[in-house]
């Protein structure tokens, strides 16, 4: 299964402060990459994300959001390694 | 939101290449970076949940992955990070090196020969104690319970296949190629 997560650099991130680990995010996920914990959900098989924002959406709490991580631009290569 | 990343800081790829079968088994994000800033920037969230491989070269004139290991050891306390080099030294060097790298913070110290069932045991092993350390679950209960396919709920045929999992690692018993 490609990772649409992974190929956008997009990941649901938690305000914890929002959190009521209410569970919901969890069993709306339709690829189940999400986990439960007592307090909040964590995204524990992350390259199982499909980037669907079914879980931003049903938060009551509004307290998913998106994450946005940058690709590794040339500029960063300032050792000299390479991948 | 914390999310399992392996890291892996090296000049050619090729721990990123032994390590990409066991992230996608378990999947874990694999991230191979080129900067010891890009390292931060992925590391910047509170909530991080992660093993980071940094390749260093002994007696060279680089002092960026031996800063690094400090400043994660300093700043990011829960991530494991594993020091790699790939130079053949002698025992007494070797254990200077090590010595000097765990006062440093590095949780492991790795030297040749390098084998893909070294990393992948170290990873796994590693991976697993911080995701009980800054998650608080098993992770063998949790990957049981959210794969995609099958049941809901805790399987305990599932759990048992991640038994393996709890095994300690003894690096010790590992093949030479």
């Amino acid at each position: 299964m490609i990772s649409l997560a992974a190929v956008v650099q997009q990941w649901p991130a938690l305000d914890s402060r929002r959190c009521t680990a209410c569970g919901l995010c969890v069993t709306i996920c339709p690829t189940r990459c999400l986990s439960a914990t007592p307090w909040g959900p964590w995204l524990a098989r992350p390259l199982d994300c499909l980037a669907c924002a079914a879980c931003i959406s049903i938060c009551p709490q509004q307290a998913l959001y998106w994450r946005s991580i940058p690709p590794e631009s040339p500029e960063d290569e300032s050792s000299g390694r390479t991948e | 939101m914390r999310l399992p990343q392996v890291i892996v800081w090296e000049a050619d790829g090729w721990m990123a290449r032994q390590l990409r079968e066991l992230a996608a088994e378990h999947r874990w994000l694999l991230r191979p970076v080129r900067s010891a800033q890009r390292i931060h920037q992925l590391l910047s969230p509170p909530d991080v949940c992660a093993v980071c491989l940094i390749q260093f070269e002994p007696w060279a004139d680089r002092r960026e992955p031996l800063e690094l290991i400090a400043q994660l050891h300093r700043s990011q306390p829960d991530v494991a990070v594993v020091a790699v080099s790939d130079v053949k030294l002698s025992e007494a060097e070797r254990s200077a090196w090590t010595a000097a790298l765990f006062d440093l913070g590095a949780r492991y110290v790795l030297f040749p020969p390098l084998t893909r069932p070294v990393l992948e045991d170290l990873v796994s092993g590693l991976m697993l104690a911080v995701i009980r350390r800054t998650v608080g679950v098993d992770p063998a209960l949790t990957s049981a319970a959210s794969q995609p396919a099958g049941g809901l709920g805790h399987s305990s045929a599932a759990a048992s296949d991640h038994k393996d999992d709890h095994e300690p690692i003894d690096l010790v018993d590992e093949d030479e190629p």
